[in-house]
């Protein structure tokens, strides 16, 4: 089995719009498969579905090649071992660094003294050492992200579901951001989809790219491929 | 700016300072609160002051080695709470005995199916209209209906010195009743009701209301503003009266109706009475045993002024001997208390 | 665990709070348990409301909608001002107002009774013995909004504490006059109508005031069934259109916000703006306002209980330390209790209208008729709760267990949800993320219900007479027997007493609370 994620014919409506319709696709192990498309088009809510916090109406999805949603059967959001970047980032506004990492790692590691290494481990990934007991309302926007990161990254998952995690940052921050995510992705063996409406990041960063429009996939491509069409309505 | 640390530690602290303040409540309540011990006890609902029968009931406390457990009534829920208590509790009472400070809720229980029968041997020497005939109740020591006036608004010779006055123009606006809704307020309507008979009372009361009577909560608040001279005169209780007179302030307390022609006044005893079904019987007899002594008479004609009823009981000098009372029974003031208690919500509160 | 607990806190919701009134209900409505011909009890229905009983529910109503208006706006202002103006000793201000609710309605009306009545001070010096009429539903309007407004200006500004700077800087940048009107009023609305709700519901069910000023409303009506008549299944009837209203009410509001968002936790930054900035003038007008507030609900009410109480503190203490000992008992074990459940019930079932709309209803039925239930249910239950300390805690909780989960519904609205979610993915267990997530994000909840709840359990009167076991007096009962007896120097000195202790917890509160 080498997908690790896969939908089938996933539909999904809120007060009578169709938000996603007849969704399929497969995202293979190390892939860094992209969702691209306008707001509002339903990428977030594939996300949503995927990591367990929507139902489908209809349809089904596998993780690692177990059911976990469909219509008999629902896994939890915390069965389902998945890492999720937030596009508002979702930090706990009490905790410090230290206290993110903490809260998650003490899930999966009981001594304290192996807990301490790890949360070291994550801050040096992330660059963060220096802010450890900073709270989230004194870190700038890319420490912030790089909380996110290093607290998905303490979850253990294998699967990293990212919704337009740099969206407000300029060219040079997202550049950090994304070579940053890039070492993490190969270094833990990271299988990612990666939601965003910005071309750069899809060429950057994905190997594949499904297209959607108002809550369809309209296409799967290498980036390039997909990205080629809109070069013409970009030149001025 | 507070240090992050010093945040982070206080809600710790208040999370542990709440945690710890619940598990010691949890356990002083346990622990005080807990099964009671078995143990001689008798339980007392009273709807007396309780500052004057405390001490009574701390005192059969002392002679019998019986634990008392008494509730009592607050002003506000005066009879309210009790009597309702005691009909709700039926299936399953909780308690032995009731002092009631009047008869017509006595009657009331009884009718209830609340009490039990108990002919008190210290009940012998009480006048036969003061008790039940079967024994359910018996009245001792009574507060009679009085007009309490400010001497320093009426002279002597304009004083008040019947019920009509309160409906006398030259006192417009002056005089205060208590809720004749509630407690004795509503017993003394009942019993007009049943002396007067229902037209000639409902007459009276609607010419009391033309001519502005202030209605107050209480007696007690009638005794207040009597005081203070904001209502000049009032209709309330001997006991509330009393209170007034040993504080010597400005007032004169007149037994209204004495006169030939006079309807009377009505007498209120408190009335002691056994629940049916109560967890300690025979601890309860004793207790209204002691209740119906001369001598917590004489107490209660001195701290209260309250009319003592029995033969032997001995009357303070201060208290008015040969009181005019009504032509009613308590069981025909009864009778009356729901007409009349309509009346006043539907007409004259209104 | 999530579906274990959340059954768990059914059934508690279901054994304490809705079996006992409902039992009552049905058993005054349908005698013998026999259903009887629907006709009849609606024709029983229809008869006990004559015109002057229903003439009496509007006015009390009018009250209540009246006495919500001006304590609400009056602490609306106030929370403004000294959250975002550029005043000085804000905190201490905010102390001093919060301590007029600190005072039993009555006793602030008994003051100024002593005030403004045919023989007040005030009449007589000031007033040249010309009486203001003060017996009138006007006097209960004023004296009520008096009373109530601080709890008014304490939701609205925890709400305003909770809002994101940025939203509010974003606003001034662009349109600086508009942000208090369309940025702060809009965010806070949960706050307000709560706010503003409390007020209602706490008028409405007051009735000593009103007594105090000879003003008949509608709760007197339903006292007068029991007090007068023993008439328990007509005080029932008489309650249900006050629990139509308040399930009407409550749905109102949940109705009103399902949709709306109100976030403004999330992680950035909490850092406090003032961006009010008063002239001198401005200021000066400002002070005065305060000062007027404080004078008319606090400085003259408490002046007088200086005078009454001759400073008897000592005696008075002393002769009531039992009382006190069993108020602050009985109040903690109430506050810990209907703050925990009020939490879990809406954490659990806030996305259940008609629950939570149901929870709200015993709001609407007096002290008396609440007590006379729970004696109902549970005098007949074998197992030891009727006629121990504990009735008095169920008591408490079945009252004032809607004013929590209200007070916690002021607050969840405001947490973004994904912060909640991001927790969920990270596996932790049901428990750890509302101890370690959810709980100290909703602080100013616990703070709020814990100080709030207590307040109104200290004062409660007519629940716990009716329901207090033998041997058991709390000190609101104690100052209600003491005022019987004209004993006003101990009155005045317990109720100063009453006074300090719940300041106390307050100024805990506050220094907790602080940034």
């Amino acid at each position: 089995m080498s997908e690790l994620i896969k939908l089938e014919n996933v539909n999904k409506r809120f007060n009578g719009k169709e938000i996603l319709k007849d969704i399929s696709f497969e995202v293979k192990k190390g892939e860094r498969f992209g969702i691209f498309g306008p707001s509002g088009c339903g990428k977030t809510t594939i996300l949503r579905i995927i990591a367990g916090l929507e139902k489908p109406d209809t349809g089904e999805v596998f993780l690692r090649g177990k059911k976990v949603s469909s219509s008999k059967a629902f896994a939890l959001p915390e069965e389902r071992d998945i890492s999720f970047i937030f596009q508002d980032l979702a930090l706990w506004p009490h905790m410090s660094v230290k206290g993110h990492l903490e809260f998650v790692l003490s899930n999966w590691i009981c001594e304290k003294d192996r807990r301490e290494k790890k949360i070291e481990e994550i801050l040096k990934a992330v660059n963060l050492e220096g802010q450890a007991n900073s709270k989230p309302e004194y870190l700038s926007g890319g420490e912030k992200q790089r909380l996110a990161l290093g607290r998905a990254i303490a979850q253990k998952s294998d699967i990293f579901l990212l919704d337009e995690p740099y969206s407000s940052f300029d060219i040079d921050l997202k550049a950090e951001m994304q070579k940053l995510f890039l070492s993490m992705h190969k270094k833990y063996n990271l299988t990612t989809v990666y939601v965003t409406h910005d071309i750069f990041e899809i060429l950057n960063f994905c190997t594949r790219v499904a297209r959607m429009e108002n809550g369809r996939i309209l296409e799967m491509k290498k980036p390039r491929e997909i990205v080629r069409k809109y070069f013409d309505k970009l030149r001025i | 700016m507070k240090n992050k640390k010093t945040i982070y530690l206080e809600s710790k602290k208040l999370f542990l300072g709440i945690a710890l303040a619940v598990a010691i409540f949890l356990i002083i309540s346990v622990f005080l609160f807990g099964t009671p011990k078995e143990e001689k006890k008798v339980i007392v609902y009273v709807s007396h002051d309780q500052d004057i029968s405390e001490p009574i009931l701390k005192e059969f406390e002392k002679s019998s080695g019986i634990k008392v457990e008494a509730l009592y009534d607050t002003e506000a829920t005066k009879t309210v709470g009790l009597v309702n208590r005691l009909i709700v509790e039926k299936s399953n009472p909780r308690a032995d005995v009731f002092w009631n400070n009047e008869v017509i809720r006595s009657i009331l229980l009884k009718n209830e199916n609340v009490l039990q029968p108990y002919c008190s041997p210290n009940a012998n020497d009480i006048p036969s209209i003061y008790k039940d005939k079967d024994c359910y109740w018996t009245g001792f020591a009574a507060r009679a209906r009085v007009i309490l006036y400010n001497t320093e608004k009426i002279s002597e010779k304009d004083s008040p010195n019947s019920l009509y006055d309160f409906t006398n123009p030259k006192w417009k606006g002056k005089a205060c009743i208590s809720n004749p809704l509630l407690g004795t307020g509503s017993a003394l309507t009942a019993a007009l009701f049943a002396s007067l008979g229902d037209e000639n009372a409902k007459e009276f009361y609607l010419k009391m209301k033309d001519n502005g009577v202030s209605i107050l909560e209480s007696p007690s608040m009638v005794r207040d503003q009597v005081v203070s001279g904001e209502c000049w005169l009032g209709s309330l209780d001997t006991d509330d009266a009393h209170d007034a007179l040993v504080a010597k302030k400005p007032v004169i307390m007149v037994f209204p109706d004495q006169d030939k022609e006079g309807m009377g006044t009505v007498l209120f005893p408190n009335s002691v009475m056994m629940i049916k079904g109560a967890p300690h019987p025979e601890e309860a007899k004793k207790l209204i045993d002691f209740i119906l002594t001369s001598k917590v008479e004489e107490q209660l004609a001195e701290s209260a002024m309250q009319i003592p009823l029995k033969a032997n009981s001995s009357v303070p000098e201060n208290i008015q001997k040969n009181i005019k009372q009504m032509d009613a029974t308590y069981e025909q003031i009864y009778e009356k208390l729901n007409v009349s208690s309509e009346f006043i919500q539907e007409v004259f509160l209104r | 665990m999530y579906n274990n607990f959340k059954y768990f806190i059914y059934f508690l919701l279901l054994i304490f709070i809705f079996f006992p009134i409902f039992y009552l209900f049905v058993y005054a409505l349908f005698p013998n348990f026999q259903p009887a011909n629907i006709y009849s009890l609606l024709n029983y229905i229809a008869l006990s409301f004559d015109s002057g009983t229903v003439k009496i529910f509007f006015e009390t109503i009018l009250i209540g909608l009246f006495t919500s208006i001006i304590a609400g706006g009056i602490g609306l202002i106030l929370a403004i001002l000294l959250e975002y103006a550029n005043l000085s000793h804000r905190n201490f201000f905010k102390s001093l107002l919060f301590i007029p609710f600190l005072i039993p309605p009555y006793i602030l009306t008994f003051s100024w009774m002593g005030l403004l009545g045919k023989r007040g001070t005030f009449t007589e010096i000031i007033f040249q013995n010309i009486p203001i009429n003060i017996y009138n539903p006007f006097a209960v309007i004023v004296f009520l909004s008096l009373s109530y407004f601080p709890i008014a200006m304490f939701i609205i500004s925890l709400g305003l504490k909770n809002i994101d700077s940025n939203l509010i800087d974003s606003g001034r940048l662009s349109n600086r006059k508009r942000v208090v009107r369309k940025i702060v009023l809009q965010l806070i609305r949960p706050h307000l109508l709560i706010a503003c709700f409390f007020v209602f519901v706490l008028a409405i069910s007051e009735y000593t005031v009103a007594s105090f000023l000879r003003v008949n409303v509608y709760s007197s009506e339903i006292f007068a069934q029991l007090a007068a008549f023993f008439d328990i299944r007509r005080a029932i009837v008489f309650s249900l259109p006050l629990v139509g209203l308040a399930i009407l009410l409550t749905g109102s509001i949940h109705f009103y916000f399902r949709k709306k968002s109100f976030t403004t936790i999330s992680s950035s930054s909490r850092k406090k703006v003032n961006f009010i900035n008063l002239s001198k003038r401005q200021k000066a007008a400002v002070y005065s306002f305060i000062l007027f507030v404080l004078l008319f609900s606090l400085l003259l009410p408490i002046g007088m209980l200086f005078i009454e109480s001759e400073l008897n503190f000592f005696d008075a203490i002393n002769s009531a330390k039992i009382q006190i000992f069993n108020s602050l008992l009985a109040s903690m074990s109430g506050t810990i209790v209907a703050t925990f459940l009020g939490f879990f019930t809406y954490y659990i079932f806030k996305n259940s209208k008609s629950l939570i709309t149901l929870i709200s209803f015993p709001l609407a039925i007096s002290s008396p008729v609440i007590g006379i239930s729970l004696i109902n249910f549970y005098n007949s239950l074998p197992i030891p709760i009727y006629g121990t300390f504990w009735i008095i805690v169920i008591g408490y909780l079945v009252r004032f267990l809607p004013f929590s989960i209200f007070i916690f519904s002021s607050f969840f609205p405001q947490i973004s949800p994904s912060i909640e979610e991001s927790a969920k993915l990270s596996k932790s267990s049901f428990f750890k993320r509302i101890y370690k997530i959810i709980i100290p994000l909703t602080k100013g909840g616990f703070l709020s219900s814990f100080i709030i709840i207590f307040i109104l359990c200290f004062g409660e009167v007519g629940l716990t007479q009716m329901v207090t076991p033998p041997g058991f007096q709390t000190l609101s009962m104690r100052i209600e027997t003491l005022m019987h007896y004209a004993n006003y120097s101990y009155v005045a000195s317990l109720s100063l007493f009453f006074l300090a202790i719940i300041f106390f917890a307050y100024i805990l509160h506050s220094w907790v609370y602080r940034e």
